[in-house]
Order: structure tokens, then sequence, then C-alpha cells
């Protein structure tokens, strides 16, 4: 079976023919010679029976009456009647009455060497045996017969033994007649079945034929042939196999049309999102832009008032205006400056420059910054910044301005009596990477899990609405994580509701090494 | 060749006779005429006159009664070696065929015969063989030319009863047949009774 799941449908199906032309042929020629055998002993036995007995009553009056010169007689007449097959005949003499000796009369055998049974012996078989007097016994047909007198009375009895020489040279010729025919029958079923399994295998081997085609070419639109048409094709398994096949081809190939056409209108979709977001990124880019001129003006002037540069003002509260002028127009210019950074960014027009810098020394200008306001809100701020840690190469503003960032939010979003920390180091990576890590960890009012998604969004504050208790325009950590990200680094953000945040830096530098 | 020879005797009598064969076939010289012949000439007569009348002779006038062949043998002249052996053969076949012995049989009688034995000496063997025509008489005797002279069997005496080293039944007695007398005397006589005549005449 293994042999056969291995072969092609073409070795199967001449493999199948031609096994049950052989089995045919053999069983057939078993059963023909098997039934020749069967006859033949049945003849053979019934024409010995018949022949002794013939011979028998031709012998009578020899045997009965033994006169001088019958012995004679009768020798040259058994071997007259013998045929081939005879290896011994033997007449005895035994008449009924008794009143002459039994005893071997004659006999006449071939060259075989045999002798004649005892005269007990045939008497024996001739009446016990309930085959009839003629019958088959070890490889010998034997016939043991009563020699009668015309008027039914015993004289002797006659013993013809037969060889089976004669079934021998029959079955030999049956054999090789036999193994003609097999030959002749194998060799015309193996032609018969080349011509016949092209039917069968060769639809099969176009249709695979076709699926190499279309896998190797991936041109759906290649279609196997269908050797029916119409209505016929119901009518064959091969011929449905390839209609289902051709059918398939037209699902796959609808399916590619459909597929590339959606690809092609999520492509101009896209494309129309991005332009549209570059118009956007760039509108920002100009109206900020446009907008710090009159503010600069705002800025400047009010500072003028309230530095009472032009001489005293008498009504205090002008001053007190002016200095909220002034500071509403800084927070402007603050957020004017980080959505136009931010629109820089996402239009690609924010090129970092990069330089060595030590980030110890950054860490604590920026800090430097919000001292004033951790000390007001009685916010504990720790740099555990090591002194030998390696110099990074970053754009030296675009970190402090990052580190600004992620300070400013700790300071805002930290209860009094809080606490900053802000942590760094360094490891070497399998690429020979220097992998530095800054931390900075506060102890405020944290987020949750969802939210620190949002807090990544442009424009999104987490406690909005008009009552809001914090300040600020929700651009501070989507423009931080951009200015990371556009030094090849990333931000990792944990924080649990009421246990404060921790922001994870990580830049990656060449190692000097 | 005589290792497979099986001689069953069965009977006393035979016993004899074979011994006397085998004598025969190593020595003795051959009896050629009937006042030579042996008792075992006689016995060998009785014995072929018996087979030819159970097996091989059809009477018009005998059937079968109680399934048993009846035969009226008569003796013409004095042999009472024969009768004594046929007297021997009847007690043993007694059962197959009944044989009824008249000696001294008169020529007149002849018509309740079915068998006229001639006994050698009898020199009207030509008279009785006429007469046994009439009657449907098979006709037999120990004489030369008796067959020639228009009777059905005549014994002969060979010189060897045996062939080959075989005893035959028979000893040195064999017979000729006359199928020609046997018809004029409307009997019928079985072709296989042939087989063993020393001459046969049509």
């Amino acid at each position: 079976m293994i042999i056969l799941k291995r072969k092609s449908l073409k070795g199967r199906l001449l493999l199948i023919i031609l096994s049950i032309s052989a089995i045919c042929v053999i069983l057939t020629t078993l059963a023909i010679t098997g039934y020749g055998i069967v006859n033949m002993r049945q003849k053979m036995a019934s024409d010995l029976d018949l022949s002794t007995k013939i011979r028998g009553t031709g012998l009578a009056g020899y045997v009965d009456f033994a006169q001088s010169g019958d012995i004679e007689k009768i020798n040259a007449i058994l071997p007259a009647s013998s045929s081939k097959d005879e290896i011994i005949a033997c007449v005895y003499k035994s008449p009924k009455d008794g009143l002459t000796p039994d005893y071997l009369m004659a006999h006449h055998e071939s060259d075989k060497k045999e002798t004649c049974p005892t005269l007990q012996e045939v008497v024996a078989q001739q009446g016990a045996n309930q085959l009839g007097n003629t019958f088959f016994d070890d490889n010998h047909l034997k016939s043991y017969k009563p020699i009668l007198a015309q008027n039914g009375d015993r004289v002797g009895y006659i013993y013809v033994e037969n060889d089976l020489q004669q079934i021998h040279e029959f079955f030999r010729i049956q054999l090789l007649v036999a193994s003609l025919i097999a030959i002749a029958v194998i060799t015309i079923s193996y032609f018969l079945a080349q011509m016949l399994q092209r039917s069968i295998s060769e639809p099969i081997q176009r249709l695979v034929n076709t699926t190499h085609k279309v896998s190797a070419e991936r041109d759906y639109s290649i279609r196997a042939e269908n050797f029916l048409s119409g209505e016929d094709i119901k009518r064959n398994e091969i011929s449905i196999l390839i209609d289902a096949f051709n059918n398939m081809l037209n699902e796959v190939e609808d399916r590619r049309q459909l597929l590339l056409r959606k690809n092609q209108e999520l492509v101009q979709s896209k494309e129309l999102a991005e332009s549209a977001n570059r118009a956007k990124s760039q509108f920002l880019a100009n109206i900020s832009h446009e907008l710090r001129t009159p503010l600069n003006a705002i800025i400047g002037f009010s500072d003028i008032i309230q530095k009472e540069l032009l001489g005293p003002i008498e009504n205090t509260k002008y001053v007190e205006y002016s200095k909220d002028i002034n500071e509403s127009g800084e927070h402007l210019l603050h957020i004017i400056n980080d959505i136009l950074d931010l629109s820089k960014a996402e239009a690609g027009k924010l090129e970092p420059v990069l330089r060595e810098i030590s980030i110890k020394k950054s860490v604590q200008e920026c800090v430097v910054f919000i001292a004033k306001r951790a000390e007001e809100s009685g916010i504990a701020v720790q740099i555990d910044v090591p002194e030998e840690l390696p110099n990074l190469v970053v754009d030296r503003t675009m970190f402090k301005r990052i580190m600004l960032n992620l300070l400013s939010n700790s300071v805002k979003f930290t209860n009094r009596g809080g606490k900053i920390r802000i942590s760094a180091s360094v490891r070497l990576n399998t690429r020979n990477e220097n992998v530095f890590s800054i931390t900075v960890e506060d102890s405020g009012i944290g987020m949750s899990k969802n939210d620190i998604d949002l807090a990544f969004k442009s424009f999104v504050q987490l406690d909005g609405g008009f009552n809001r208790k914090y300040e600020g325009t929700g651009l501070g950590l989507p423009l931080t994580k951009k200015l990371v990200e556009l030094h090849g680094g990333s931000i990792e953000m944990m924080s649990e509701v009421g246990k404060g945040t921790k922001v994870m830096l990580k830049f990656y530098c060449p190692s000097s090494k | 060749m005589l290792n497979n020879m099986r001689h069953k005797i069965g009977r006393l009598s035979f016993a004899f006779l074979l011994v006397v064969n085998t004598a025969i076939a190593a020595n003795a010289p051959a009896s050629a005429t009937a006042s030579a012949a042996s008792v075992t000439d006689y016995d060998s007569q009785a014995v072929i006159i018996y087979k030819f009348a159970y097996s091989y002779v059809e009477w018009p006038q005998i059937t079968l009664k109680d399934n048993v062949k009846s035969v009226q043998v008569c003796v013409f002249g004095n042999s009472p070696a024969f009768v004594k052996s046929m007297e021997n053969v009847s007690a043993k076949i007694a059962d197959k065929l009944k044989i009824n012995i008249k000696t001294d049989a008169a020529l007149e009688e002849i018509g309740s015969c079915n068998i006229a034995y001639v006994s050698h000496g009898r020199s009207d063997s030509k008279t009785i063989i006429a007469e046994a025509k009439k009657h449907s008489v098979l006709t037999v005797a120990p004489i030369d030319g008796f067959a020639n002279d228009g009777g059905i069997i005549e014994f002969n005496f060979s010189d060897s009863g045996e062939t080959g080293g075989v005893p035959t039944s028979t000893g040195n007695v064999t017979f000729k047949v006359s199928t020609k007398a046997a018809t004029e005397s409307n009997l019928k006589i079985a072709t296989e009774a042939l087989q063993s005549a020393k001459e046969v005449i049509k």
C-alpha cells in the first residue's frame, strides 16, 4: 500500500489494472487446470475401469479352462492392450467353485519394475474398497476386477495399474499454456491500460500543471481546460473538480481585484489624510509665527509699562494690570512655541543638532527653572546622576526641553510635601551601544493605564473641563515624545493613581570604547 | 515370477491333482492314450465337462430350476474311473450345478441325456453321435478323431500339463470342440470356451 501511495496516478492505475488482470488470469487458469485434472482423473478412472473389465471378459475362457498354451495366449494378448500409462497388468486364476487351484496366471509389466500384488490383496481390494474397484491410490490408478464367464461366474481376477504420467503431462502443458496466456494477457492489459488510464490521469495531470503554472506565475487569469462542457460536466468527477478549481480561481481573482482596489483607496485616503495633516501643521506653523509678532509687541510694551520705564504711574492698579498682561503674554508665547515645535516635528521640519552634553549638568540647569516653584509648593527635588556618566549625544536645546517638560509636569501634579527624583544610568547592549536610562519619578497624583495612552495625544489633558485644577495646553507630553523619538530614543511611562508617576527615557549612543 | 504366484489350494483333492501335475511336468512320460490315462486325466475330463455344462453350453431343453441347472450325464461304455471323478466333481459343485450320472447307458435312453460321455473302447461312437444329434445331446469322448467324426468335444492328452512352469488346472488334458456338430445338435457353445480349445472344428 505504501508503494501504491508513493506512485503517480498513472503508475497506480497501471498497477491496479495489471494486478487485476494477473489475478484473473491466474485464478481462471487455476480453475480450468483444476477442473481439467479432476475431469481427467474421472475419465482415466472410468476408462481404465471399462478397459479392465473388457480385457477380463476377453480372457475369461483362457483363465477358466487354463489349457496348456492358454498362458502363452494370455501373455500374448496382455501387452497388446497396454496403454502407455500402464505399469503392470496381472491375471489371476481363482474359480469360484474351487475345483482348480488359485494362482497368478500371467502378468505383463512395463520397465517400471512393478510387481503384481498378492491374490489375497486383489480379492480384498476388489470387494472391500468403497470407491469401487478402480481408484487412485498413492499416485497410481489401480483397477481390480473379477474375470467373469458368460454366465456371470467368476473364474479369476485381473489387476491393472496405471501411473499418472498423462495427468502430469497435462499439468505441465496446462502450466506452459497458462504462463503463455498470462504473459500475453498481461502484455495486452499493459498496453490497453496505458491507453485507457489516460482518460483519467491526463485531465488530472493537466489540472496539476495548471496549478503549478498559476502558483509559479501568480497569474490568476489562467484557467484549467475542461474536457467536458455544459451539462456534461456534472457527469464526471474530474470534470467537476476542474470546474470547481476554475470557479475557485475566479473567486480568488475577484477577491484579489477587490483587495487591490481597496488597497488603492486606502493609499489614497492615507495620502489625503497626510496631506491634510501637513496642511494643518503648515497652517499652525504659519499662524504661530504670525501670532508671535503682535504678541512680542504686547509683551514688550506691557513690560515697559510694568517697569514704569517712561515714568511712574499714579494709579498702581495699572502697574498690576500691565503685569498681568505681561504674564499672560508670556504664557501665550510659551503655548504658541509649543504648538510651533509640535507642528514642525509633525511636518518633519525639526532637525536635531547633535552635540555631546553632560547629563548631570543639563539636569541641574533644568532643575534651576523649576526650583522656585518647587520650593513654593514644598516639593523636594533630588538629583541622582553619577558624575562619571559618559556624555550623551543629543540636541542640547531639545534635551533641556524634554527634561523641563517632564519636571514641570511633575511639579504641577505633585502635592505639597511631595518628592521628585531624577536618576540616570548607562549600560552596554549587544550592538555595542551605550543605552542611557534617565528617570523622572514623582509622588504625585498619578494616572490610570488608559490615561497614560491619552496623555501622549496632542491637546489632551486628563483633567478636562472648565473647572480644571491644573493649567496647560496638553501639548507637553506629545511634544516630549516627538523630541525623544527624533533622537531615536524611547519614552515609557508607569503610573498608578494616587501613588505617583515614573517616566523613563532611553537614548542610544554608539559606545566610544 | 514365482514369488508372486499364489497357489491357493482350497480343497484337499486338488492338492493331489497338483502334485501329480507337477510330477508330470518334472519327469513323467506322457500318457498319450486313454488306456494309459491316469486318474488325474479323468478328473480333468470331469472338470472340463462341468465347466462346459455350467458356463458355456446352452441346451434348448434345460432351464434353470431354483437357479440351479440340472444336467443328466450318460456314460456309454464302462469307465468307472471317469464315473468316480465325475461324482467327485459333482459332489463339490452340487450347489451350482446338479449332475446326475447314468452309468452304462443304453442307446435308446439317449433322449433323456444332456451329455453323452463315450468311453474309450466304444466302437459305436458314430452311432451314438448320430442318435445324440437328434436329441440335442452334448457328445464328449476321450477318443482321437471323435470331433472329426461328428462328436462335439474330444479330449486329447498332451505331453505336458505345464506351461512355462505354471500348472494348468486341467493337467495334460486338452480338448477339441466342433461347433459344427454343436450347431447340428442345436446346442450353443460360448466363444470363451473355444479360446482354450486345441482345435475348433467349424
